[in-house]
């Protein structure tokens, strides 16, 4: 047990109102990327804080390559790249200054900073209040890495980048796993956390629903997709097709959503009969997946407004 | 105690310490620059402070405006020098915890591969340095004053003095940087930390007014900080300022105490 790069056992932590943790227990393999996912609120950060130490475990525990996160805190954190959900900076600092000084605190400083810093196109000069969102989180992503750590925990590390950077970020983590290291990632969009990860942990209300290869979540997760048409059509024609389901039909019978899982060949071949104005194909989302482990519609399907006629199965 | 956090700190409280130290050293020059002309009239002026009632002239620390000593305890180093490093060391003591939680850079701060306690130990450390670069600009001001209006103190006095100036400084430090400790709200922390040297200051107050509130003495900080017969005479006030120490260390102690164990979150 000694060598598992993350092992969470029993882990539970309350605080607040409604926030915390409930009997967490999962580990991480090494040259592995876990995708840690849930809505906003459901218990990301909490999870990353009580493996940084900066929370205090209520029963269970939290060990990184075998020390206890909250007990061992100072020797966990030199074997860890950490990226933070909320990016606050020292805002005096310029760039450089904060590299040095995250850098300063390690055996080995910063072993590839020059390298994380050209491959993200980071200008370290200005000083951290005058940089934007985007610019403000590349520079919290090299930090995370620069330090060549073997374990890293990065909470929503795509968060504020622009879509050709998020591209390249994605890059860096398959490099960074090819490299041996176990990558923790949350985040709250699916598609995102599928083309990268290799398990994914689902997260919801503080408890683990699921934990799922990947392979398996993508053949039998849900997307959206949106048919407009010409004019009303019969939907029970969907509802026969395997992996499919009729959502709702708006009431003018123009507008059909459906649920579409596993291959959507057969679908086509029917939308290709139908008078089509237009489709919307949506990447998938989380409350599709949600739905599996859950006896009920996705909070947004709840609360359609009066105009739209929803169909049950 | 972590040096690079102590280096970092410095290095950022490097303009509070000019700012501080330049100003405190400015007024104590400008008040100096007065004296002559008071040393020249002391009889009509101690006509005049004949008629002060005693609680003014407690209150701002008025004994006699006939030496240099006097004249400065007076009118700088007994109430505005506390003044200004009480600004000093309430804002930046209790920025030390609370306003990492404020500003929401607990996260990254506490990423850092070292212990908790000595991260705080070397802010701290690095604010007492600020604090005594302030009463080492003070004094050299007193010194470059006195030696213009052709006065002088004893290095004694300066040495007693300095420590006592010193000694308060870490006390306010220290309780600000408690109340920080275990506070997500850095102007929380400040307006409790304010609180008790504006309520500490008037116990002061009352203690010289009333010889039946003389027992708030033992819970004002102002009681062992007596920077004029300091200067004067090279006079320290040894319990009181041993017990000053005490009470700062006791302050830190419970800082780190409760800070290792919290949860630090924004």
């Amino acid at each position: 047990m000694q060598d598992v790069p993350i092992a969470v056992s029993h882990l539970t932590r309350s605080y607040g109102k409604r926030r915390g943790v409930i009997d967490l227990d999962f580990t991480v393999a090494a040259g592995e990327i876990f995708g840690f996912l849930g809505p906003n609120g459901a218990g990301k950060t909490t999870t990353i804080r009580l493996l940084m130490g900066t929370l205090r475990p209520g029963t269970g525990s939290a060990r990184i390559l075998g020390l206890d996160c909250w007990r061992d805190a100072p020797a966990v954190k030199a074997l860890v790249g950490f990226l933070p959900g909320e990016i606050h900076l020292y805002e005096k600092m310029t760039g450089a200054e904060l590299l040095d000084f995250f850098a300063a605190f390690r055996d080995r400083p910063a072993p590839r900073r020059d390298e994380v810093v050209e491959r993200l196109q980071i200008d370290l000069a200005p000083r951290i209040r005058h940089l934007s969102k985007g610019n403000r989180q590349k520079l919290a992503v090299a930090q995370a890495l620069m330090h060549d750590a073997p374990v890293l925990l990065l909470d929503e590390p795509s968060s504020g980048l622009d879509p050709l950077m998020q591209v390249e970020l994605v890059e860096i983590l398959q490099e960074e796993r090819q490299r041996g290291k176990t990558i923790f990632l949350s985040s709250h969009i699916l598609h995102e956390v599928e083309q990268i990860a290799q398990r994914i942990a689902i997260i919801r209300e503080g408890r683990i629903v699921a934990i799922e290869d990947v392979d398996q979540l993508r053949a039998t997760r849900e997307r959206r997709m949106e048919v407009l048409l010409h004019e009303p059509v019969d939907v029970t024609a969907f509802d026969a097709l395997p992996g499919v389901r009729v959502l709702r039909v708006h009431a003018d019978g123009r507008h059909v959503d459906l649920a579409v899982s596993g291959n959507p060949r057969e679908l086509l071949r029917l939308l290709g009969t139908l008078p089509i104005d237009d489709l919307i194909y949506g990447p998938p989302d989380l409350e599709s997946v949600f739905l599996r482990y859950y006896d009920r519609e996705p909070a947004e399907a709840a609360e359609a407004d009066t105009e739209t006629v929803e169909v049950r199965r | 105690m972590s040096l690079v956090m102590f280096r970092r700190w410095l290095w950022d409280s490097r303009w509070s310490a000019i700012g501080y130290g330049l100003g405190a050293a400015a007024y104590v020059l400008v008040i100096i620059a007065f004296y002559p002309s008071i040393r020249d009239n002391t009889d009509q002026l101690d006509q005049l402070l004949r008629i002060y009632p005693e609680g003014i002239k407690k209150a701002f620390g008025i004994e006699d405006f006939g030496t240099l000593a006097g004249f400065l305890g007076a009118e700088a180093l007994n109430v505005i020098w506390p003044l200004i490093v009480g600004v000093f060391a309430i804002m930046a003591g209790s920025a030390v915890v609370a306003q990492e939680i404020d500003s929401g850079t607990v996260d990254l701060w506490l990423s850092v591969p070292e212990r908790r306690s000595r991260l705080l130990l070397g802010k701290l450390a690095a604010l007492a340095v600020v604090a005594l670069v302030i009463v080492a600009l003070t004094l050299a001001a007193i010194w470059i004053g006195a030696m213009l209006v052709g006065e002088s103190f004893s290095a004694r006095g300066y040495l007693a003095a300095g420590i006592t100036m010193l000694v308060l400084a870490i006390t306010m430090l220290a309780y600000s940087a408690l109340f920080s400790s275990f506070m997500s709200d850095r102007g929380r922390a400040a307006g409790l930390a304010a609180a008790v040297t504006v309520g500490g200051y008037l116990a002061w107050v009352v203690v010289g007014m009333s010889d039946s509130w003389s027992w708030l003495r033992y819970i004002s900080i102002f009681a062992a900080y007596k920077p004029q017969p300091a200067l004067a005479d090279g006079v320290f006030q040894t319990a009181g300022l041993v017990a000053l120490l005490v009470v700062s260390a006791v302050c830190v102690a419970a800082a780190l105490a409760l800070f290792v164990r919290r949860d630090a979150i924004s």
